[in-house]
């Protein structure tokens, strides 16, 4: 057990980092200001494979795994969040997906167009109803002939007016004593067809080169071929997906952590406090060893989680861990660093405050920092439980 | 909800201001303060209706041009605007605090100067900054020097932080071996104004960098006497971190408010999520760290009325402050979930405004080294 990335992954680091510092860093304090939606480096990235990155390369994907997309994404989110997002939610619900659950039909329709980016993808889970409790769907779906209908109220779908493919998640087991969580399905769903209309594009503290919006979708017809999986087991499909996506998310954390660390290390070095330079200052660089540290700290949770689902083993607690500390962690050291970089720091000439704004979404979606907490006590009594047992 | 219970000894003439405070800011301020942020701009209205309140110069003595009320009637007031927008809670301080008292207390030949900010027709700044180097007069390099009857001022004043149409500046400068006091018109030859800087939160004020070029005064303009106001700096210091507290105390309120109307209204797995124990917890953290503060906030104010060195109460209290209504924006952000991260939504502009009580006049770890410098033997 080596903690350190082999070869490939480091040449992987490489071009990704060359890649963020002159493509997508230099765009982002704009891409912010003008809340431009990254489209152009959605094709330059899914050239590269790094909009499939769980995809064989025969779809066009790159293959590099849960290790390799994380050291892909850390450079992405460390150059600007919107762009990771958009590229996070592309890769963990939607190649992927397709890629794990979708028929071979479904996967020519798809696949192809999906892994180049030419066909973004958005997630339809969450309802103004149900954010923590997903599982809490009012949306349904119902059978006409061989189609089905759906009817309901999504929010929050990063990417949701941008994409062309969309994940939706709805109620087929309309019998009210069936449980929330073996009642609902998923859905493959082209989202240029009639019955999907779009609410305004949320105003939001950070990210906003991200587009976020509310769906309302109404006697949406989709062909009884496009369901994702089993009947009924949507749910299912839902949680194994959002494993990975909380790992995505704290890679994201992890990323934004560590651009904010960065940013500290190279202004503090011209600035003086009081006649001193801050960088000799002990509380200035004690701040800084400890956030360095914990940065460090959380990449090697998610690493783990990630290494853990490559190999298809256990990693429910695994991944929420890793969420957990890096997107709080990650808050903290960008409150720290604006605080560290004073006035300066609080003003929008600095990426602190960008980056402060950005980071906060991390402790909110794909869980909150209270569901990852719950996933894990739950996780914690299981496996009190199985150890009894054996 | 009113504040009364927060301030239980309050007496009559402290309770009157609080009273009409109250009315202003849940009748007009509240409704206004998301625009004032998307703004970046307070309303001309809106400023004039808080200089008619009488609130600039609320705390200064009759004598001295002010309204005559306490400390304490001050902060009240402070609170509960800050509840409202602390951006608008703190233009009042930058005048009353950072400019006015000061003045006031310093004396300056140049009354109208005074009569003017005190009654709202002139906006003002305060300009002690260098740098990053906060309030420490050792780290002032700006220079004044009187010649052919006149005062001359030279050097670079950063982050200025002050309404954007300020139009009187309240310096301070090197005079000999000295620190000097003077206000400089925007309009003066010699004086270059940076851009205001747009920021993270606070907006209705901006940051900006001044710099002076040979510029000339006369000598009617300048506060105090030559060379003897590094103990006014360090006055004005002292009362500027009682009022950034009181800031955080609105601040937290706020948070505390909506928080835990949120939490009675949002509804996750079949219940309000106040029932849940996670949520009453972080809104217990904000009451309680409120609560402190208020405390130390009040003892502050109570020793400056009865002339007491409250320097280290008030460095303590802005510390906390700083920590707590951080802590409290983001745990009531988290409350409200993904509806938190929504501009619609008051929780994230709190979380912005919120930064910046720890950050100012010098930042806390600045202001935690003062703190231990003030405890360790001489």
């Amino acid at each position: 057990m080596l903690f350190q990335l082999d070869d490939a992954l480091l040449a992987l680091q490489q071009e990704a980092r060359e890649f963020a510092r002159t493509e997508v860093a230099p765009q982002a304090a704009r891409r912010d200001r003008e809340k431009e939606f990254p489209a152009d480096l959605m094709t330059q990235v899914g050239a590269r494979g790094w909009l499939g990155c769980l995809v064989p390369r025969s779809w066009g994907g790159s293959d590099i795994g849960n290790i390799g997309q994380a050291v892909v994404l850390e450079e992405i989110a460390a150059a600007c969040a919107s762009t990771h997002v958009t590229m996070s939610v592309h890769n963990s619900l939607m190649s992927t997906p397709l890629k794990k659950y979708a028929s071979a039909e479904l996967q020519q329709e798809f696949l192809p167009k999906v892994v180049t980016g030419e066909w973004l993808g958005a997630y339809l889970l969450t309802e103004p109803g149900a954010g923590s409790d997903a599982a809490a769907q009012k949306t349904t779906a119902v059978r006409d002939g061989d189609d089905w209908l759906i009817n309901g109220e999504k929010m929050w779908i990063t990417t949701g007016d941008m994409a062309r493919v969309g994940i939706v998640f709805a109620r087929t087991d309309l019998d009210p004593a069936a449980r929330d969580a073996k009642a609902v399905s998923a859905f493959v769903v082209d989202m240029q067809s009639p019955g999907i209309s779009f609410g305004k594009r949320e105003p939001k503290l950070g990210l906003r080169g991200s587009t976020t919006v509310a769906i309302s979708l109404k006697d949406l017809r989709v062909p009884g071929k496009n369901l994702l999986g089993e009947l009924h087991r949507g749910f299912n499909i839902a949680m194994d997906l959002l494993n990975g996506g909380r790992i995505g998310i704290a890679i994201q954390g992890i990323g934004i952590g560590r651009a904010a660390l960065e940013l500290a290390l190279d202004t503090v070095g011209g600035l003086k406090r009081n006649g001193k330079d801050l960088a000799r200052s002990q509380s200035v660089q004690f701040r800084l060893a400890d956030m360095a540290t914990r940065v460090d700290a959380a990449r090697l949770l998610a690493y783990r989680a990630a290494e853990l689902r490559d190999h298809d083993l256990p990693h429910i607690k695994e991944a929420s861990m890793a969420k957990l500390f890096a997107t709080r962690m990650a808050n903290e050291v960008c409150r720290e660093v604006v605080e560290l970089l004073g006035e300066s720091g609080y003003g929008a000439a600095s990426a602190a405050e960008r980056l402060m704004r950005d980071c906060r979404i991390c402790e909110l979606y794909e869980g909150t920092t209270e569901i990852q907490k719950l996933v894990i006590a739950k996780q914690l009594f299981a496996d009190r439980a199985a150890e009894e047992k054996a | 909800m009113s504040l009364h219970y927060l301030f239980p000894a309050l007496n009559e003439d402290q309770r009157m201001i609080l009273d009409s405070v109250e009315v202003f800011c849940a009748g007009e301020l509240i409704g206004r303060a998301e625009s004032i942020d998307h703004a970046a701009e307070i309303a001309p209205e809106v400023l004039e209706q808080i200089a008619e309140l009488g609130l600039l110069a609320i705390c200064i003595p009759e004598e001295q041009g002010g309204a005559g009320f306490d400390q304490a009637s001050y902060h009240a007031a402070l609170i509960e605007m800050a509840r409202a927008s602390a951006t608008c809670a703190l233009h009042v301080v930058l005048q009353c605090s950072g400019f006015l008292e000061p003045i006031a207390r310093g004396g300056c030949a140049e009354t109208s100067v005074f009569e003017a900010a005190a009654t709202g027709t002139a906006m003002a700044a305060l300009a002690a900054f260098e740098g990053e180097g906060g309030f420490d007069a050792a780290a002032i390099s700006a220079t004044l020097t009187e010649r052919d009857g006149k005062l001359v001022l030279d050097g670079v004043k950063e982050n200025v932080v002050g309404p954007a149409d300020a139009s009187e500046f309240l310096v301070f400068a090197r005079e000999g071996a000295g620190i000097s006091a003077v206000v400089v018109p925007a309009d003066a030859a010699g004086l270059v104004l940076g851009a205001p800087l747009d920021r993270l939160g606070m907006r209705g004020v901006a940051a900006r960098s001044l710099r002076f070029d040979g510029l000339e005064l006369p000598m009617s303009r300048r506060v105090g006497l030559a060379g003897e106001a590094a103990g006014l700096l360090e006055e004005t210091a002292t009362r500027l971190m009682i009022a950034l507290a009181s800031i955080g105390v609105g601040i937290m309120q706020a948070a505390r408010d909506c928080g835990a109307r949120y939490a009675t209204e949002r509804q996750q797995f079949r219940r309000p999520i106040a029932d849940f124990e996670a949520m009453r917890e972080r809104l217990a953290t904000a009451e309680i760290g409120q609560a402190a503060v208020l405390n130390l906030v009040f003892s502050a104010a109570r020793g400056l009325d009865e002339g007491a060195d409250v320097a280290q109460l008030a460095r303590i209290a802005k510390t906390l402050a700083g920590e707590f209504a951080m802590k409290a924006a983001d745990d009531v952000l988290q409350v409200y979930g993904g509806y938190g991260y929504s501009q619609e939504y008051p929780a994230e502009r709190l979380y912005r405004d919120a930064r910046y009580v720890a950050l100012a006049l010098g930042g806390d770890a600045a202001t935690r080294c003062a703190i231990a410098a003030r405890i360790l033997p001489e």
